[in-house]
């Protein structure tokens, strides 16, 4: 199935932008934490989004397809890495999109707030990105 | 009246030196009550200059240790010396280390310490951290740790955006900094080898995490795991032979060890929590290791022949990051009771838990030092990631930021021949 290859949740590269965020100085974090983006970060990350199409013939429908599809930050509960019911309809729309885009790539980064151990916030971030890449695979067959 | 000064005593100072630059400055913002006072005085000088001041780097190596006051009036201890220049850029040093107070007559000082050596140029520094070494340890009765090193990882930024990551290693005083790995991907938990020789690190070059190995003398390295997923926090057994450390590849983190010269693997820890940060007992039958399995980071130990686990914290929501004393009797570790990290040590056999450092900060990555007396950290300090070290009794507090950047998740060396 296309999507299982092209969801490599490269959750390493999550890792990449957390410690980046790790460093920031000075930054304390929120009693949230940010969740699985789709945009580079910096530290030499190669990224690349969801492709840019201005077709969406595949849209099943429902209210605001366009909204879904562009919401790609989804936030956890601290110290948690369930996604939250609000966020899966995003992340459909998400899966859908690359189930009939067969060139899509993305990239899920998985975060958590800089403050603790870092080693202990790498896999947390990348239980994160892992949630969400196995929901993006569950959807797969579904509308 | 000078006790309850040197009480509140904070010195702030940086040590410049011409000849050996200081990545990190080093400012102890809290020494103990009753510091012992100390005179060193200037060491004589025979033939050539030498090129580091002796009794200089003494006087900073004791007083940084926030046990002592260096004192030129009364004291309990007088070190004088002399450095003489024979030739070939090599010089014979010699010092003294005389107790002053017991005798009625100030003129009599009975003497602890005589010693000679001879040395080249470029040795003197190391000499004089030997040097500071004897003295501490002849009067406190501890080893010294004046001749160890610390790793850290400098985190820098450009104005353009970029980042850059060094993996460096300077002495316990900052100075002589070494860069052993310069990357634009993050760098992580460098963990020192029993001998000093190497240290172990996760590095995400490449794009994927990655344990590696490298010689601290040459700089060669060895990539030691590149599974898929998370490769990270290795820790050095006690005989030197093993690494465990943490894969992801099963589904999510768990703890492994390496059989280094077979890089044979056998698994630890076989669920799906979040298992990581192994830490070994100093008798290697043991491993201590952090774990959400109750629901947030807690301190667990694993009997690696017998496979059973027993949880080790109950102070507050969250403890990771644990590590032995040397002599296996404490735990360091990051605590969270309300709101802030902090770094605790644990007393094994009373159960008594106590928080060590007492900022408005967070920190973070806590490293004991090889005589068990103090522990390094990271922390925040006017909008930067600094260094810090606490006495494990928490009476000494010393700041050593660095000078451009931010510095982070160090590791304290072994004692070092």
């Amino acid at each position: 199935m296309q999507l299982k290859n092209t969801v490599k949740s490269l959750v390493v590269m999550g890792s990449i932008a957390l410690l980046s965020a790790c460093s920031a100085p000075g930054h304390k974090g929120q009693g949230d934490e940010a969740g699985a983006d789709s945009y580079g970060a910096n530290g030499g990350a190669q990224t690349s989004g969801v492709a840019a199409g201005s077709s969406f013939g595949d849209e099943t429908g429902g209210a605001g397809p366009q909204q879904s599809l562009a919401k790609r930050t989804y936030y956890f509960d601290y110290d948690k890495s369930e996604i939250h019911e609000q966020d899966k309809r995003a992340i459909s729309a998400n899966a859908n999109y690359l189930m009939a885009h067969s060139k899509a790539k993305i990239i899920l980064e998985g975060h958590t707030d800089p403050r603790g151990s870092r080693e202990y916030n790498v896999a947390l971030g990348e239980r994160r990105a892992n949630a969400v890449a196995d929901f993006m695979k569950e959807k797969r067959g579904e509308s | 009246m000078r006790k309850i000064f040197f009480t509140l005593i904070s010195c702030v100072f940086a040590i410049f030196s011409h000849e050996a630059f200081a990545m990190l400055s080093m400012e102890l913002t809290r020494g103990v009550s009753g510091a012992i006072p100390i005179t060193i005085q200037p060491f004589t000088i025979q033939g050539q200059i030498p090129p580091q001041n002796i009794a200089d780097i003494v006087s900073n190596d004791l007083k940084n240790s926030g046990r002592f006051k260096i004192s030129s009036g009364r004291a309990d201890d007088i070190v004088d010396g002399a450095v003489q220049e024979v030739g070939g850029n090599r010089y014979q040093v010699s010092f003294q280390l005389k107790e002053a107070f017991k005798a009625k007559n100030a003129s009599q000082q009975s003497v602890l310490l005589n010693r000679k050596y001879i040395v080249s140029g470029n040795e003197l520094r190391s000499l004089a951290h030997h040097i500071s070494d004897a003295i501490y340890q002849q009067i406190t009765g501890v080893r010294g740790v004046f001749s160890t090193r610390l790793a850290y990882i400098v985190v820098q930024r450009t104005s353009e955006g970029s980042t850059k990551y060094v993996l460096e290693v300077a002495d316990q005083d900052g100075y002589a900094p070494q860069p052993l790995l310069t990357s634009t991907d993050p760098i992580m938990s460098p963990a020192w080898s029993r001998d000093g020789k190497r240290i172990a690190y996760a590095s995400f070059e490449n794009q994927h995490e990655a344990i590696y190995i490298e010689e601290v003398a040459t700089g060669a390295r060895h990539l030691i795991s590149e599974f898929r997923g998370i490769n990270g926090a290795p820790a050095w057994s006690p005989d030197g032979k093993k690494l465990a450390l943490v894969l992801s590849k099963s589904g999510s983190p768990n703890i492994y060890v390496m059989n280094l010269a077979s890089r044979q693997l056998t698994q630890l820890t076989h669920d799906y929590y979040i298992n990581t940060e192994p830490s070994w007992s100093p008798n290697g039958r043991s491993l201590i290791f952090t774990s959400n399995r109750s629901g947030n980071p807690q301190i667990y130990q694993l009997n690696i022949a017998s496979g059973a686990i027993t949880r080790v914290t109950y102070d507050g929501q969250y403890n990771a990051r644990a590590s032995y004393s040397p002599d296996g009797n404490h735990i360091t570790m990051l605590n969270r009771e309300s709101g802030l990290y902090n770094v605790g040590i644990l007393d094994l056999d009373t159960g008594v838990f106590r928080v060590l450092t007492n900022s408005n900060a967070d920190n973070e990555s806590p490293s004991i030092a090889p005589n068990g007396s103090m522990v390094l950290f990271g922390t925040l300090y006017g909008g930067h990631s600094v260094l810090g070290m606490v006495a494990t009794d928490g009476s000494v507090q010393i700041r050593l930021p660095a000078r451009n950047g931010d510095v982070q998740d160090p590791a304290w060396s072994p004692f070092l021949a």
